[in-house]
């Protein structure tokens, strides 16, 4: 059941790159945050229940409702661009995604470690990598938001596939980072779209004090 | 014996008279309409059968032959194709290769057809169509190569019948599988949201502005293999989709309910989509193939080859 | 190591890219009878040398199986894709060339990496397929050459922007080229497809064998195989109309008219060996077992594909079988109808010159020629039209494409070699007294590393 929602996973991190519109963009991290939230109910069902209650808080609470319901707000609020460009070609960009899928599948054939889960590690290498590359082609700031909560994603699965004993630390870690790093872009999102009419990244590059 | 050969074919032709019929009415029905019969592009075709043809001075005998070439390969695709455990007529070691091949085949001709008139609607139609059937075949050779990695087995008959739902996973790969086969039925038969059957502006027309300058005897016979061709996509689905079966009456009975769950299908997404923007159609086609590598590693995980499960 | 010092010279003959950019220059320059057997045969000189070197090597197989697989799909995708772009119908038939090349390295990549795994049915399916599309090459791109020839002959120009509608005055020639078309774009009932399909049905028996880096590997062959089966089709598909159908773009096909029967002649042998060998491909089958039998003592695997062979021949009878009795169909049904002719449709305007609003060979390739730009180098020049320009002038719009391996591989060091060499090229005056002063320095010097020990 376990690889089924990795798969899917993996899925959306394809559609990631095709679509262009925000509000997809959107949707696809609260499914994402839902597919977390199965994963790791299923990988820990057997620990401790208060365990389970912060995973369970923190994936579908947090990933997949309050975060795209917060970025919603922000987008709408700001009115912001409808649509992200991003500088590479999405033709090009797919064929990059399913190169970086298969290189991470085929990496994942060498590791010989006893520690590392393999199934989780290459997805979550994958996601990492993708949302890099997220943040590489676009320009905007609010996509380069999106691009970070993608790797945060995949850093919660590379946690379950490393600690597969402890993943209370780490996910309160990530967590913490989750929601710092959206509070404060948001809130710097809020003040420069009111003094400036722009976010995009190479605009605001041009900021001096 | 010789009933049996030609009992998929019988199938698959009977289908095809009602298929274009079932999804005009449940766009109809949909858009609140009354909506022609069943039987409407049935009766059309046999009057088209009936008239004569006006052909345009710039074409060549090319333009007069295709559409018996594209009939012809459509008809021969069909006699590969098995429904169940009936097996199709001609079955080899890697049918499947003929069979997209000779539907290409049959591309090649027309695209030359439309050219053959000399007229830009027809230029612009053929260069899309070329280009879209460009980056769909790799989706539809990827979703083979993964069931024939599962299978062990080349053939269409043998594919389709050595396909076990074990696992989980399995599950999901004829989920997808039988995504990715839906969307590149309606790229092929030229359905939304690539292309738009029912509009005229040539900035929307992929397939059928090549068929614009054609009348009488030839536009039936290219009618008659749209739907032959979307049958015979449907029958690929229903071959996916079947559970193991052993009752005849019952595959049947199930190869008819999956073909107008299909068609019905076909009118709902038609009606509720709207067209892409054309420049974005390729990178559409090509999340397809995307998706079909990604199919193509989970079978990859079950057969073992990765070694996940440590 | 050895082998790619030797695979770097073979593939500048046979023609793999990064090394091809001699080709497009070669094949137009010559005329089309020897264009035609230098693309069918001298070209497959480099691949008698690759092939060569391939029977004395045994160890260190895999590697260089995939090495060749990955160059062959790299060189049959970007040939294809350059080809594409073309508008001289020489330099896209070299281009071509490139591709089939592309072709052939695929299938003796795969043959390498059956041998190197110890697969039988995978290195001979793979080596017959390569070794068959070999001589089917030949076949096809030289009837193409010839039938290109026959072109030039007649209108005295290779551009195809420059021709259209010359199948009602040379049908003969036409209906070779088609043959051409179809059997290059590997599509069945010719003999294209029947190579391809030996080269399938070997990477899809063997798909569920081996390890994953097996298994991704003939991915990216059966990938690669579809993608130029897939350009070729639309290449062809362009040359093909832009030449023959439509109406003439220019006045250059007036006064053209078919060939006579010596220059059809040699067309007739070669379409027939396409069809006899796309229809009844078994026949084929009992040479290819033996020159295949070099490599790998164990051809069992071309026996156990005859059923699938005579399937083919099978379903393609009953296909041509099913055309002719559609005709008859046909004709029967026209025999009471009234048949008119008239215009094409033109939207209900159909004043204008009808040559002017049809596709143009570069409208066709837009969609790639925009997609592959890194590739194919393909700029517009044009002036915009200003916002407050109200009665526009008159403007040009040209589109160029260019070979960027030719760019960066070829032009660019040989710039800078030239530019260097201009620079030492004044110590070449043409006057021999400068000439007697050089000998004196040379011999001052040498005497004086003498004396300083030096030498």
């Amino acid at each position: 059941m376990v690889i089924v929602l990795i798969i899917l996973f993996a899925a959306t991190l394809v559609y990631f790159f095709l679509s262009e519109r925000v509000y997809s963009f959107i949707w696809l991290l609260s499914i994402q945050g839902v597919l977390l939230f199965g994963i790791a109910f299923n990988n820990l069902i057997n620990i401790q229940p208060i365990e389970l209650i912060l995973i369970l808080l923190e994936t579908l609470i947090v990933k997949a409702i309050v975060v795209p319901w917060f970025l919603n707000r922000l987008h709408r609020k700001n009115q912001l661009k409808k649509i992200h460009e991003s500088t590479v070609p999405v033709f090009y960009s797919l064929i990059i995604i399913s190169a970086i899928l298969i290189g991470c599948f085929l990496m994942s054939y060498t590791i010989d470690n006893e520690i590392i889960q393999l199934r989780f590690f290459t997805v979550a290498l994958a996601t990492v990598i993708g949302g890099m590359y997220f943040i590489i082609i676009h320009k905007n700031i609010f996509s380069h938001l999106v691009g970070f909560l993608i790797i945060e994603n995949g850093t919660f699965l590379l946690s379950l596939a490393v600690g597969g004993e402890m993943p209370f630390l780490v996910s309160l870690a990530v967590l913490l980072d989750v929601l710092l790093a959206v509070l404060v872009i948001g809130v710097f999102l809020n003040k420069v779209s009111d003094t400036f009419d722009t976010i995009s990244a190479s605009k605001l590059n041009q900021l001096k004090d | 014996m010789c009933c049996n050969m030609i009992f998929n074919p019988l199938v698959i032709i009977l289908v095809s008279l009602v298929f274009p019929g079932i999804i005009t009415l449940t766009k109809a029905k949909i858009a609140g309409r009354k909506g022609p019969s069943v039987l409407q592009p049935f009766y059309d075709n046999i009057r088209l059968f009936r008239k004569g043809n006006v052909f345009s001075a710039t074409t060549s005998w090319i333009f007069q032959f295709a559409p018996i070439i594209y009939f012809s390969t459509v008809f021969m695709a069909m006699l590969f194709i098995p429904l169940g455990k009936q097996p199709a007529i001609l079955s080899f070691e890697g049918d499947f290769v003929l069979f997209a091949y000779l539907l290409a085949f049959g591309k090649f001709m027309m695209i030359a057809a439309a050219m053959d008139t000399g007229s830009g609607f027809e230029g612009m139609g053929a260069n899309r169509e070329a280009f879209y059937s460009l980056l769909v075949e790799p989706a539809f050779f990827i979703v083979i190569a993964s069931m024939a990695l599962l299978t062990n087995h080349t053939s269409f008959y043998d594919l389709f019948n050595n396909l076990h739902i074990e696992s989980e996973l399995s599950y999901l790969i004829a989920i997808l599988s039988v995504y990715i086969f839906l969307w590149i039925a309606m790229i092929e038969n030229s359905r939304l949201p690539v292309d738009d059957p029912k509009t005229h502006l040539e900035l929307t027309m992929v397939h059928e502005v090549m068929v614009l300058d054609y009348s009488g005897f030839d536009l039936a016979m290219i009618q008659s293999s749209n739907g032959l061709k979307f049958t015979i996509y449907g029958a690929l689905i229903f071959n996916l989709v079947l559970p193991m079966q052993n009752y005849f009456a019952a595959q049947l009975g199930i190869f008819f309910i999956v073909e107008f769950i299909f068609a019905v299908s076909v009118g709902v997404l038609e009606s509720f989509r709207a067209r892409n923007k054309m420049a974005k159609n390729p990178q559409w086609i090509l999340a397809l193939s995307a998706l079909a590598i990604l199919g193509f590693l989970s079978v990859l995980i079950i057969t073992g080859k990765i070694v996940l499960m440590n | 190591m050895l082998f790619i010092f030797f695979f770097i010279g073979f593939a500048i003959k046979a023609g793999f890219v990064p090394f091809h950019t001699w080709l497009p220059y070669a094949h137009p320059a010559a005329p089309s009878h020897v264009s035609g057997i230098m693309s069918g045969i001298i070209i497959k000189m480099g691949i008698y040398g690759i092939i060569r070197v391939l029977t004395y090597i045994h160890t260190g197989l895999f590697p260089i199986g995939i090495f060749l697989l990955i160059v062959s799909f790299v060189s049959g995708v970007l040939g294809v894709t350059l080809a594409i772009v073309q508008h001289d119908v020489k330099k896209l038939l070299a281009y071509h060339s490139i591709e089939n090349i592309g072709i052939i390295g695929m299938g003796i990549g795969i043959g390498v990496i059956g041998l190197a795994i110890n697969n039988p049915t995978l290195a001979v399916l793979g080596f017959a397929g390569g070794f068959l599309h070999i001589f089917n090459h030949a076949l096809f791109k030289s009837l193409l050459f010839f039938t290109a020839g026959n072109i030039y002959n007649q209108t005295h120009t290779r551009n195809i922007e420059h021709l259209g509608g010359l199948i009602k005055k040379m049908p003969k020639t036409a209906f070779f080229f088609l043959l051409g078309s179809v059997a290059i774009s590997g599509l069945p009932p010719f003999n294209g497809f029947i190579s391809e399909f030996l080269i399938y049905v070997g990477m899809f028996k063997e798909l569920h064998t081996g390890d994953l880096l097996l298994s991704l590997v003939l991915l990216g062959g059966i990938v690669g195989l579809v993608l130029i089966g897939g350009l070729a089709l639309y290449c062809f598909t362009k040359v093909f109309s832009i030449i023959f159908l439509g109406n003439a773009r220019s006045n250059k096909t007036e006064h053209a008219k078919e060939v006579n029967g010596s220059m059809l002649f040699p067309k007739f042998i070669l379409s027939f060996f396409i069809i006899f060998i796309g229809i009844l491909p078994v026949f084929v089958l009992k040479p290819l077992a033996e020159i295949v039998s070099i490599f790998t003592p164990d051809v069992s695997a071309l026996t156990e594909i005859i059923p699938s062979v005579q399937g083919i021949s099978v379903s393609l009878g009953i296909f041509i079988l099913m055309i002719a009795g559609l005709w008859f169909v046909r004709k029967l049904a026209a025999k009471n109808k009234t048949v008119e002719t008239g215009p094409t449709w033109g939207c209900a305007y159909t004043g204008a010159n009808p040559a002017v609003h049809q596709y143009s060979a570069t409208s066709y390739s837009d969609y790639i020629g925009n997609l592959a730009k890194y590739v194919t180098g393909n700029r517009k020049q044009f002036k915009i039209i200003e916002k407050d320009e109200i009665f526009p002038e008159p403007r040009k719009f040209e589109t160029h494409s260019s070979d960027i391996f030719e760019d960066y591989l070829v032009s660019k060091p040989t710039g800078k070699l030239l530019q260097f060499l201009e620079k030492i090229a004044v110590f070449q005056t043409g006057n021999l007294q400068h000439y007697l002063l050089y000998a004196i320095v040379f011999m001052a010097l040498i005497l004086g590393l003498t004396i300083l020990n030096v030498l």
